[in-house]
């Protein structure tokens, strides 16, 4: 039982409490008319998370009444497709007690939807959680604005994208004596693409010139630009000068054109017989000769980037490479990382591709490292050369076309020759390895373009063979194999040791060895 | 480049004698074959293919022999190769079994003796 005094107590305590009511109520009143003037879409809800106030402007927006939108009624007009993560959104601030902001689609009065940013924001009423407040404005046209420019750019990426691989070798050549990969990773950001480009050309029987560039800036007109200096570069390494003259050529073509772009790239003739390498770097990152004891940087015969200033002169410098010792073009979407400074990346460089420097292409992937997936803000290009003595070693690429087979015999016949194989090795060497060939021809699936690829080694008077290819095998062609390709496939095993066929989801690969007879020249 | 084999046709004692000089692979033998089948008139016994001035043969050409062995056996006719003992083809004609349905000589005349 209450004493006296504790009822006066309680009386007080409650005429405070309705007096705090009313005070709260009145200025509810005053917030709800100017929230009915405004502009902008406006709610409140209560501390249980319940939407007890819409402003008029939202009425109007939904063509609603506003019991409709009480409670959490209100999320019957959100897009079914944004309703689930508006909720989420909903209910983790409610719990946090913490502002949010969403953009979502809310179903107009026509049965439209339109984009809308919704901003809510905890309230309290003398210190203690009452709900949200929130106001939505009406983005949907800015919306269509950005996916009108996400749309562009896409296409603008796409453009330049096909451009640019369209202007690239589209397939490196095969010549005796090198080893060639080349890899052009595109940049994954939308406007990054860049103009890099790569080059091989057969100079004469002993000399090739390699070239990788960057066009700077991005985007369709770096890869016109690119595909125009590829072209040029190629005449005038046709016609014989050498890399610091075509370096002017191109210069001038650029300061002609009155063209405003500017282009790094490095140069290099290599001569496949001596190793001899003349070369020059217009602006570019130097390249890397790479061999199992070191590696290190051609750093001579620098200058500026094509298109800095004309006339102005290029110089070239010398150096050398031994057998087996692998030249690394490469443009700076290779080396250049947000907060590593260049020379650490250089160095990274060097000390991958020196302990990556077995087969060519794992000497690719090694040096590409995280280059490829991690950076992606600028595309990369990445050509390596390799000296292979011509008389020990033959590695192709060739196209899935029978009509490679002619030249491929007279190579095989050339190199056979220089082992010193009898008439009869020479012939069926030559035919073994040409219906390894002949398989990958008739096996390569695709529209045209396949490849597959050869290496040939000639190491103590053994004679190793292996064919790869790439396509898929089709249903049809395992068929066929068991007929007419059948007989291919019985020679080989005839005619060879250790003949090995392995299929896989990646491709097929023939394997294949036999030992000549005895060098008949002391 | 392409692979190239010249076909000299001539009609020797009721044989019909083709010297298929150069290469012969699967781009070319389909050719080879159309030409040779044309070249063997109806009343002729059948035909000698001499192969002492070919340089590369590959399956898809032993392939064709066996072909014009047998549309030559449809119109009772025979095929004969003549191959000399030293010819770096000797042992892959040996290996798919030639001799099977075509008769190896070491000549033309000694497949037209033998006939």
């Amino acid at each position: 039982m209450r004493s006296p005094r504790s009822w006066v107590r309680a009386l007080r305590r409650e005429a405070g409490l309705r007096e705090t009511l009313e005070r709260v109520s009145e200025s509810e009143r005053r917030f709800r008319e100017l929230a009915d003037s405004a502009p902008v879409l406006i709610w409140t809800c209560d501390a249980a998370g319940l939407v007890d106030f819409v402003n008029r402007r939202w009425l109007e927006f939904t063509g609603r009444a506003a019991r409709e939108e009480l409670g959490d009624s209100w999320t019957v007009g959100v897009h079914p497709d944004d309703a689930g993560a508006v909720r989420a959104t909903w209910w983790e601030a409610y719990e946090e007690r913490v502002p949010w902001e969403r953009e979502y689609r809310l179903r107009t009065h026509d049965g439209s939807y339109r984009w809308i940013v919704d901003r809510g924001v905890p309230r309290a009423i003398d210190g203690k959680f009452a709900g949200f407040v929130g106001s939505a404005t009406d983005i949907d046209e800015l919306k269509q604005a950005e996916k009108t420019l996400e749309q562009a750019y896409a296409r603008d990426h796409e453009v330049a994208v096909t451009l640019q691989r369209s202007l690239l070798p589209e397939r490196l050549p095969s010549i005796v004596g090198l080893a060639l990969e080349a890899r052009y990773l595109p940049a994954t950001t939308e406007t990054g693409i860049g103009g890099d480009w790569y080059d091989v050309i057969e100079l004469d029987e002993r000399r090739v010139a390699v070239l990788v560039g960057d066009v700077v800036g991005h985007g369709p007109r770096a890869a016109a630009v690119m595909g125009q200096l590829r072209n040029a570069c190629r005449a005038y390494a046709l016609l014989g000068h050498t890399p610091a003259q075509t370096f002017v050529y191109l210069n001038r073509l650029l300061a002609v054109e009155g063209r405003d772009v500017m282009a790094t790239a490095f140069y290099a003739v290599v001569d496949r017989e001596s190793g001899a390498i003349q070369y020059a770097s217009a602006g570019h990152l130097p390249a890397l000769v790479v061999d199992a004891d070191g590696a290190r940087f051609l750093e001579e015969g620098r200058s500026v980037p094509l298109g800095t200033t004309d006339p102005i002169a290029y110089h070239d410098a010398e150096a050398t490479m031994g057998d087996g010792s692998t030249l690394l073009l490469y443009t700076d979407g290779l080396v250049e990382q947000r907060g590593v400074p260049l020379d650490d990346s250089l160095r990274r460089l060097a000390e991958r591709a020196t302990s990556a420097h077995g087969e060519l292409r794992d000497l690719c992937e090694a040096v590409l490292g995280d280059a490829g997936s991690a950076s992606g803000t600028d595309d990369v290009a990445l050509l390596a050369v390799r000296l292979q003595p011509a008389d020990r070693t033959l590695i192709l690429r060739l196209a899935a076309d029978p009509g490679v087979l002619t030249d491929l015999r007279r190579r095989l016949g050339r190199f056979l020759g220089a082992a010193d194989a009898s008439p009869e090795e020479r012939y069926e060497v030559t035919l073994a390895i040409c219906e390894a060939a002949a398989n990958a021809i008739e096996h390569a699936y695709g529209p045209g373009d396949a490849e597959f690829e050869l290496d040939v080694r000639l190491e103590k008077q053994e004679v190793r063979v292996v064919v790869r290819d790439s396509g898929l095998w089709r249903e049809q062609g395992r068929k066929n194999e068991e007929g007419t390709r059948g007989r291919g496939l019985g020679i080989m095993r005839e005619l060879m040791e250790n003949v090995e066929v392995s299929r896989s989801d990646a491709g097929t690969t023939v394997a294949m060895s036999r030992k000549l007879s005895q060098s008949r020249v002391a | 480049m392409s692979t190239t084999a010249d076909i000299a046709v001539d009609q020797v004692e009721g044989w019909t004698v083709a010297r298929l000089n150069g290469e012969l692979d699967m781009t070319n033998c389909t050719y080879v074959r159309e030409e040779l089948t044309r070249s063997v008139p109806s009343e002729a016994q059948g035909m000698v293919a001499d192969l002492s001035g070919t340089l590369y043969l590959d399956s898809a050409a032993i392939e064709m022999l066996f072909e014009m062995a047998r549309r030559l056996a449809r119109r009772r006719q025979r095929l004969q190769i003549a191959l000399p003992p030293g010819s770096p083809l000797q042992r892959v004609l040996q290996l798919t079994d030639v001799k099977a349905v075509a008769p190896i000589h070491d000549t033309v005349h000694a497949a037209l003796a033998a006939a």
